[in-house]
């Protein structure tokens, strides 16, 4: 939310209205199911004005599905008026969550005493998914964490780590999740689903922890599954985005040519989302105006994702950096006019831009402020490598001066020691002296 | 007493070794010292005469000026047989003399004198051997600010040391380099006085001493100077110096680590916050040199980032007003840290790379002495090794681990 008001508030309310128009909630929503729908829902009640409406109302459908009151409440009390709390509802909801919550206890209770393994496990991942639906992670985490001593065939395993891995990314805390995928690609005989499943999450925790590397190398072995299988967590499309702006911010231009653009499998996803596609090669054929232009157009959009608008403005300009590198990469010299137009900014603006990224040392080139251009640096090797072996030659006499003498010192066993008495004696003589001798120092009456 | 002057005048050894004895005798009888002084000559008496100004340490009521003036006639003339029977009492003489000299705030009067001293206590090779009169020689030069004096000193590249001859203790050898590290931030060559407070932390030490942490506090402070940044200990600084030392201060550690990320006021802020502590500890003249090393970082920063710059540009990006923002490019240039022309007609600043192109005699005249500098040490290892393979110490252990270990039985 705060992302988006920073980024676009001169313009804020086009911005919205152009939205509305080309955001198709309706179609968005329907791709997800579970709760990461009711969150995503939320989440763009909050951070859009124009959607809060429809978006909350939609919400509100959905939660009414589930069992969980809690939910209910946040989202009746976070719309401000637009939606009302229903009492009786609450009420006979509780009845039958407490009822329901018996039920399962007393199953789960039947099942220990009969000591039979699967049906523990049965009983114990019931209670923990009805807990989950209710909302209280903690509860449910517990118990799917326990099914863990009754998994027998690796498909419960499975099981197993899907549902706590699931409850992670609903709460967007990952501290578990690592492990248990780790856990779950270790099982024999995967199907394509599950790999699917396990990669996109991997990729997720990566992009929640900043790693965009790691992620989009995730994203894209992802394999394809058309049927939409883990709408509970994400869709294709989003795959799709993530991966691919984890790609541009993140891979050199041969890596995305072998890794993206000719990958068979992530062209499926590709497919999905055209726009996506066309800036991915608008970006390697350098086309970066247009580029630019496209990302611009998807941003608002993006900054609607549960999970990446955390992430587009740091995405973003990482992905002009390189844009930026990689226009300049084949020049002498370039007119900073020139790239201006092309990169759609002003001189100064841009003058900063890549100021910054010499000083950082991402391009090897000096700027011509006067006369607006952009000279390539070229590298002096011998003056480098005479100021190397200086450097080398001058540190290995320092080291190899201090070690005789630290040697001299051990060999007449001189060395600090800790006596108690005379340490302190020693400190009070330095310090009595320390001060007076000092006193006259060159720096201090500077 | 008469006895005592008696050995003292007589060239013999034997009874010169016997003066040694009258030590505490000499120290009840403060009244007649002067007399004893003068009966005494300082060449051929030395011992004796060491001995009677050793004892008027002790003495509290003694004129301080005349005491320095016998000090400083003592150093200039004693002959070095003698003293070498007594380097104890030698070096404490020559560090009470430093400190009188302080009392007095007549430092200078005894560069001169000691100098002797140093060159005589350590066989003619002041540049070799490290003695406590070096110390000394240090703390005088830095209280009378003449460190030209002191230079030659502590870019020596001093080696060895000869306790038994000199009676040099770790406290001396610590103050040594730490008084070094001082004169070198005086004179600005930071990279140097880092040196000299790293061989402080690395000195061996099963302690911390007060001298590491006061060496610890400026090698902060230059390290930020220098680089912007606090740089890691160095390999082999002793664990119980890394793991205490940065509890011992921590305004400094705090000082140090908002420096590299912060905006310039931040950084002032910070400063300001501690800047009674800073002043106690006399760094306050260092840390207002730290800040402005912000401004010639960024400064300098600039210049591999642009080849051209208005004043104007400069002072925005640097946050300095313009008049200050030129001063500053100006006295860098004059000081050969940037590469640059002003031209005031049209504001402009062209920024030049590095003029220096390795060639040329100075050049291969540096090299050479580094090399043969290299070729010195690498003896000097060579033969440190020979002697550590021939030691007995070391044949014994390699014999028994030969005994020990089966497959070295054939």
């Amino acid at each position: 939310m705060e992302v988006e008001k920073g980024s676009s508030s001169s313009s804020s309310v086009s911005n919205h209205q152009s939205i509305s128009n080309e955001f198709d909630l309706e179609a968005y929503i329907n791709n997800y199911t579970g709760f990461t729908k009711i969150y995503r829902l939320l989440f763009i009640a909050e951070s859009c004005k124009p959607l809060e409406v429809e978006a909350f109302k939609q919400a509100l459908k959905e939660v009414q599905k589930t069992p969980n009151l809690e939910l209910y409440n946040t989202i009746v009390s976070k719309s401000h008026g637009i939606l009302e709390i229903d009492p009786s509802y609450i009420e006979a909801l509780n009845k039958k969550n407490a009822s329901h919550l018996d039920k399962l206890e007393l199953d789960l209770n039947t099942a220990k005493s009969n000591m039979i393994k699967d049906a523990i496990r049965f009983a114990q991942n019931d209670l923990g998914e009805f807990y989950y639906k209710l909302g209280d992670t903690q509860n449910a985490i517990k118990c799917f964490i326990r099914t863990r001593d009754y998994c027998t065939t690796s498909k419960h395993v499975l099981t197993m780590c899907f549902n706590i891995i699931k409850l992670g990314v609903d709460t967007q805390n990952y501290t578990h999740a690592p492990s248990y995928i780790a856990k779950a690609e270790q099982c024999p005989d995967l199907d394509n689903t599950s790999i699917a499943k396990l990669r996109s999450v991997n990729g997720l925790h990566n992009l929640d922890s900043n790693r965009y590397k790691v992620a989009a190398k995730k994203f894209i072995e992802t394999p394809f599954e058309q049927s939409n299988t883990f709408s509970d967590i994400m869709s294709p499309q989003d795959i799709a985005y993530y991966g691919g702006l984890c790609a541009l911010a993140s891979f050199d231009r041969n890596e995305l040519k072998k890794k993206v653009i000719d990958d068979q499998m992530f062209k499926n996803y590709l497919e999905l989302v055209p726009e996506l596609r066309e800036l991915i090669n608008d970006f390697y054929n350098t086309k970066y105006g247009s580029c630019l232009k496209t990302l611009d157009k998807m941003k608002p959009i993006l900054l609607l994702d549960i999970h990446l608008h955390k992430h587009v403005e740091s995405l973003y300009q990482k992905i002009r950096s390189k844009a930026l590198i990689q226009y300049f990469s084949p020049y002498v010299s370039v007119d900073l006019n020139i790239m201006a137009t092309a990169f759609n900014t002003t001189v100064p603006h841009l003058e900063r831009e890549i100021s910054k990224l010499i000083m950082d040392g991402d391009i090897q080139a000096r700027i011509d402020s006067h006369n607006k251009r952009l000279f390539a640096k070229k590298a002096d090797q011998r003056t480098t490598t005479f100021e190397k072996t200086m450097q080398v030659g001058q540190d290995f006499q320092n080291s190899t001066n201090g070690l005789l003498l630290r040697l001299e010192m051990l060999n007449n066993n001189i060395s600090t020691v800790s006596n108690r008495k005379e340490s302190e004696k020693a400190f009070n003589e330095f310090h009595n002296l320390g001060p007076n001798s000092h006193q006259h120092l060159f720096f201090t009456n500077k | 007493m008469d006895s005592f002057v008696i050995d003292a005048q007589s060239g013999n050894f034997k009874q010169l070794k016997n003066l040694l004895k009258y030590e505490e005798a000499l120290e009840r009888q403060f009244v007649a010292l002067d007399n004893i002084l003068n009966a005494l000559d300082s060449r051929n008496h030395s011992l004796g005469y060491l001995l009677v100004l050793k004892a008027k340490i002790s003495d509290n009521g003694k004129n301080k000026l005349t005491f320095v003036d016998q000090c400083s006639h003592f150093f200039s003339t004693f002959s070095t047989d003698q003293i070498k029977l007594a380097p104890e009492q030698f070096t404490t003489l020559s560090k009470y003399y430093a400190e009188v000299l302080h009392d007095v705030k007549q430092p200078i009067k005894g560069i001169i004198p000691l100098k002797n001293a140093m060159r005589a206590l350590s066989d003619n090779k002041p540049y070799q051997v490290l003695t406590p009169i070096h110390t000394d020689l240090l703390q005088v030069c830095i209280l009378s600010k003449c460190y030209h004096v002191a230079l030659p000193i502590i870019e020596a590249n001093i080696t060895s040391i000869n306790p038994k001859e000199s009676a040099i203790g770790i406290k001396d050898i610590l103050c040594f380099f730490y008084y070094s590290g001082i004169i070198f931030t005086a004179l600005k060559k930071y990279k140097k006085a880092l040196e000299a407070y790293k061989f402080v932390l690395t000195a061996p030490a099963s302690a911390l001493s007060a001298i590491v942490v006061e060496a610890y506090k400026k090698f902060v402070v230059v390290c930020l100077i220098q680089y912007g940044s606090i740089q890691h200990f160095p390999r082999n600084t002793p664990t119980v110096v890394q793991r205490n030392i940065k509890s011992h201060c921590k305004v400094y550690m705090d000082y140090g680590f908002t420096f590299p990320n912060s905006s310039i006021s931040e950084v002032q802020q910070k400063a300001a916050s501690s800047a009674e502590l800073f002043q106690k500890d006399n760094n306050w003249g260092l840390i207002k040199t730290s800040i402005k090393s912000i401004y010639r970082r960024n400064i300098k920063k600039l210049t591999q980032t642009f080849m051209t710059l208005s004043i104007n540009d400069i002072a925005e990006k640097v946050n300095l007003p313009k008049a200050k923002a030129e001063q500053f490019v100006l006295k860098m240039i004059e000081e050969g840290e940037i590469f640059a022309t002003i031209n005031q007609k049209d504001g402009m600043v062209s920024f030049h790379e590095s003029l220096e192109d390795f060639s040329g005699s100075v050049v291969l005249e540096d090299l050479n002495r580094n090399i043969r500098n290299v070729f010195d040490l690498e003896k000097k290892i060579r033969t440190m090794d020979e002697s550590i393979s021939l030691s007995n110490q070391y044949l014994k252990k390699v014999y028994n681990e030969r005994k020990n270990s089966p497959q070295f039985d054939e």
